[in-house]
């Protein structure tokens, strides 16, 4: 099977800094591939190479067949990759709705501005926002303000969705919707990319893991075998999680 | 022709420098508060023109006029601060600027009213002569006036960097949260910026009054070149201005050797569009003001 | 949202409003058709800077430059009699738009404070063109234009007329812009120009685009002017205070609104006829003074202010 996204040695630096270190990385159709690292490992920075925020330094990105790195962030939005921010940056000033009829008209494609407010309407539905369609963004709580930039990523209707932290900051309920809701896109065809902290959702939801240190690919490969590697343990999960980890694959 | 060439560019040397004192306070008050003053061509007038009746009804030297000019400047901008200027800051760039351009068609219309748009001049009793070097001509008047810019522009710097109230306002502009966290009163240290800026605006007037006629409608060209000055060095650095000062000054120098002096002011601008096309920054290009 | 047709009475409204403005010189003697055309003028002014400077959040400042320049434009071909007057106007619009296509590649990569000053640097450039290029525009002297009509009546009537029509295109432009996908992204681009592209926004496709449109308005307006006053020079038609007024009536009526810029138009008139006909000295102080007013007290216009009124009282 030929991968949905291909990363070619690619590089990245800033000023004398490697943010990204010769990664390689083919991701498969359908996957739903968690990257992990500490902060400032170069997750968010492959992300922003991926749409089109950043340039390369060295190395190719291919996506379906066609090179990616070089075009610019709406050129890559149009050709179907989507992402959701760390930061949410909604549109301040419109609803809800209008947040994600803009990405439906313009990255999706509509035939229409009516079609757009439709499409608009479903992903809402979608991700449980349905009731907040007609407030203005700035109004919304942390967790809805996720849950829109989801919609609008959404409504952009990509092949690849990037979800930097979309998590963050939800907890209990919210949270098991919004895994549901992955894991739901992830059966009807979106690959996913997820940056993630909370090891429990990546465990769970996660087909397969790679793993960012100081800018370099240092494992990649099925959730189970990640975990259990034991440089990534030690690294990043820590003694005391090792030993929880191993409890339950036991 | 080389000594024609040189002495354009000694003129542009002694013209640079005063340049910088005419852009250092707007590129204060564009760099701390993310203001453009578009009063500060006014304030720049004025301040020639409180440095002229001082010469003509008390018979004090412009040279000195600063001395008292800068005061007066400093509370007339402290109070536009305070009173209005101050609840906008932060605000989207139209409002700051339609209300500066509002509060400059005020001052310079009142100035018009008051003053006339005759041009005057500061005439000394006994003319300086000019200095002969090398066959260069060096007017005196220009000399000292350059000489004193360039001191005032120091004293800016040890201003800023060695004094509490300059640090305090480095301290807003990298970080006005933290500053607010330190105690510092930021509004007041907005009006403080605010009135160094118009106070050095004023000083730079005062001095200019030596050499250039002086008239309202010259307002808009100091503004433009103070524009252009901190677009070529960058915006709220103390180099890039000194920088910016001494490359306007020799381009329109050595630029109206080719157009001719009419032609100085588009020069100006045409060097400003290439250079925020080339490079939008600035040459010099920092954002924090050191 | 609702829905997205536009409501018949809202039509019937419009139509009614353009057929008494049609009407209207029948009614009025010479002066205020005069006057009624200075108010359509005013309003293309404004509704041409609201599209870039409203809808799209880039304060421009170049009014004046594409005023000036639609007005040269129609002064020199109309004085050399290469073109019916009709179509000056168009060309005017023309040449704007092209300049703006121009121009504004560079100088809306530009943000903020950079792109307003380099806008107003356009017309400061264009008005010291028009000063030295005397061989084209006569320099300070002017260009003058005959009267074309033989009455002061017709003449009044035509270019109220002329001046009319190019209202009614611009407030059609106008809502044209407010219901497309274009003005969708616009108002993207003015809120988060970053989250804009990301979602498949080309910004500077659009932003180009809206810049070209926001000139062809004062561009037309301009040559219309040169033929209407019959004579122009440098200082008259690139003056800055044409770069100002603009942006101040479409902050009066309310900006990135369909109506904003035509009732800040006129409310500027009302203003400027009855205040400073008297106080000729002080004219610029008071536009000074109406500015400050304006930015601290009602920085969202006239319409904001009478939605919120209109949300307390419903509240209470």
């Amino acid at each position: 099977m030929t991968a949905l996204l291909s990363l070619n040695n690619v590089s990245r630096a800033f000023g004398g800094l490697r943010a990204v270190n010769e990664v390689t990385l083919d991701i498969q159709p359908g996957t739903i591939l968690g990257l992990i690292g500490p902060n400032g490992a170069g997750k968010t920075t492959i992300v922003n190479l991926i749409s089109g925020s950043i340039r390369p330094s060295a190395g190719e990105i291919w996506f379906k067949g066609v090179r990616l790195d070089g075009l610019a962030p709406h050129q890559v939005s149009r050709r179907g990759i989507a992402r959701t921010f760390q930061i949410v940056q909604p549109f301040p000033e419109m609803t809800a709705l209008e947040n994600v009829a803009a990405a439906a008209m313009y990255a999706g494609n509509a035939e229409s501005i009516e079609a757009a407010y439709e499409s608009a309407e479903r992903q809402l539905e979608r991700v449980g926002l349905a009731q907040c369609s007609s407030f203005p963004a700035i109004s919304l709580t942390l967790g809805q303000r996720k849950r829109l930039e989801f919609a609008k990523s959404l409504a952009m209707k990509p092949e690849l969705l990037m979800l930097d932290e979309v998590n963050a900051g939800l907890h209990g309920s919210e949270l098991t919707e919004t895994m549901g809701l992955i894991r739901d896109l992830a059966k009807s065809g979106l690959t996913i990319i997820i940056i993630e902290h909370l090891m429990k959702v990546v465990i769970s939801l996660c087909h397969e893991i790679a793993v960012l240190h100081h800018g370099q690919l240092i494992a990649r490969g099925q959730s189970e075998q990640i975990v259990n590697d034991p440089r990534v343990i030690q690294a990043y999960l820590g003694p005391r999680y090792s030993q929880r980890t191993g409890a339950i694959a036991g | 022709m080389l000594s024609l060439i040189l002495q354009n560019l000694v003129n542009g040397l002694l013209l640079g420098g005063l340049y910088v004192c005419i852009a250092i306070g707007f590129s204060l008050v564009w760099g701390v508060l993310s203001i453009i003053n578009m009063m500060h061509g006014s304030m720049i007038v004025l301040g020639s023109y409180l440095a002229y009746y001082a010469f003509v009804f008390l018979g004090l030297s412009p040279f000195v006029a600063p001395l008292f000019v800068m005061p007066l400047m400093f509370a007339l901008g402290y109070g536009l601060q305070s009173g209005i200027l101050n609840r906008v800051v932060g605000k989207p760039i139209l409002m700051t600027l339609t209300l500066t351009f509002g509060l400059d068609l005020i001052l310079n219309n009142l100035m018009l009213a008051g003053f006339t748009a005759d041009f005057r001049q500061v005439v000394f009793k006994s003319p300086f002569d000019a200095l002969e070097i090398f066959q260069l001509i060096i007017p005196q008047e220009r000399l000292y006036a350059t000489i004193l810019a360039l001191l005032l522009t120091f004293l800016f710097y040890l201003l800023l960097n060695k004094s509490r109230i300059g640090r305090a306002i480095v301290a807003v502009r990298s970080d006005r949260d933290s500053a607010v966290l330190m105690g510092i009163n930021v509004a007041k240290i907005y009006a403080i910026t605010f009135g160094v800026g118009a106070a050095f605006a004023g000083a730079a007037g005062a001095l200019m009054s030596v050499i250039l006629p002086i008239s309202p409608v010259e307002s808009a060209s100091y503004l433009g070149k103070a524009f252009v000055i901190c677009v070529l060095g960058g915006l709220g650095n103390f180099i890039g201005v000194v920088f910016g000062g001494f490359a306007l000054g020799l381009i329109e120098s050595l630029g109206v050797m080719v157009t001719g002096p009419e032609h100085s002011v588009l020069i100006g601008f045409v060097v400003l569009m290439a250079v925020l096309a080339i490079k939008p920054t600035g040459i010099a290009g920092k954002r924090g003001f050191e | 949202m609702g829905s997205r047709s536009i409501p018949s009475w809202a039509f019937l409204l419009a139509l009614m409003t353009i057929a008494c403005l049609a009407a209207l010189p029948f009614a009025l003697e010479n002066y205020a058709i005069r006057l009624a055309t200075m108010m359509l003028m005013y309003g293309v002014l404004a509704w041409g800077w609201n599209i870039i400077g409203g809808y799209c959040g880039y304060p421009s400042f170049g009014t004046a430059a594409f005023f000036g320049l639609g007005a040269y434009t129609g002064a020199i071909l109309l004085s050399q009699k290469l073109i019916p007057f009709w179509l000056s106007p168009v060309l005017g619009a023309l040449a704007c738009m092209l300049l703006a296509i121009i121009i504004g590649l560079p100088i809306l990569r530009l943000r903020g404070h950079y792109f307003a000053v380099a806008s107003l640097g356009i017309g400061e450039v264009l008005r010291h063109v028009a000063t030295s290029w005397t061989d084209l525009t006569r320099g300070g002297m002017g260009i003058n234009l005959p009267p074309m009509l033989g009455s002061l009546a017709g003449e009044a009537r035509l270019f109220y007329y002329a001046m009319l029509i190019l209202a009614v295109a611009s407030f059609g432009a106008t809502v044209l812009v407010a219901r497309s996908r274009l003005g969708v992204g616009l108002r993207c681009i003015r809120q988060n120009e970053q989250a804009a592209n990301m979602i498949g926004i080309d910004a500077t496709r659009a932003k180009v685009t809206a810049f070209a449109l926001s000139a062809t308005m004062p561009g037309a307006a301009g040559a219309i002017y040169a033929s209407w006053i019959g004579y122009i020079d440098p200082s008259d038609v690139f003056d800055i205070l044409i770069a100002i007024k603009a942006p101040i009536m479409v902050l009066l009526g309310g900006a990135s609104t369909i109506l904003g810029p035509l009732l800040g138009a006129v409310a500027y008139l009302v203003f400027e006829e009855l205040v400073w006909s008297n106080l000729l000295q002080f004219h610029n102080a008071m536009l000074g003074i109406i500015v400050v007013v304006l930015v601290l007290f009602m920085p969202n216009g006239a319409i904001d202010l009478l939605r919120r009124r209109a949300r307390m009282e419903a509240a209470r």
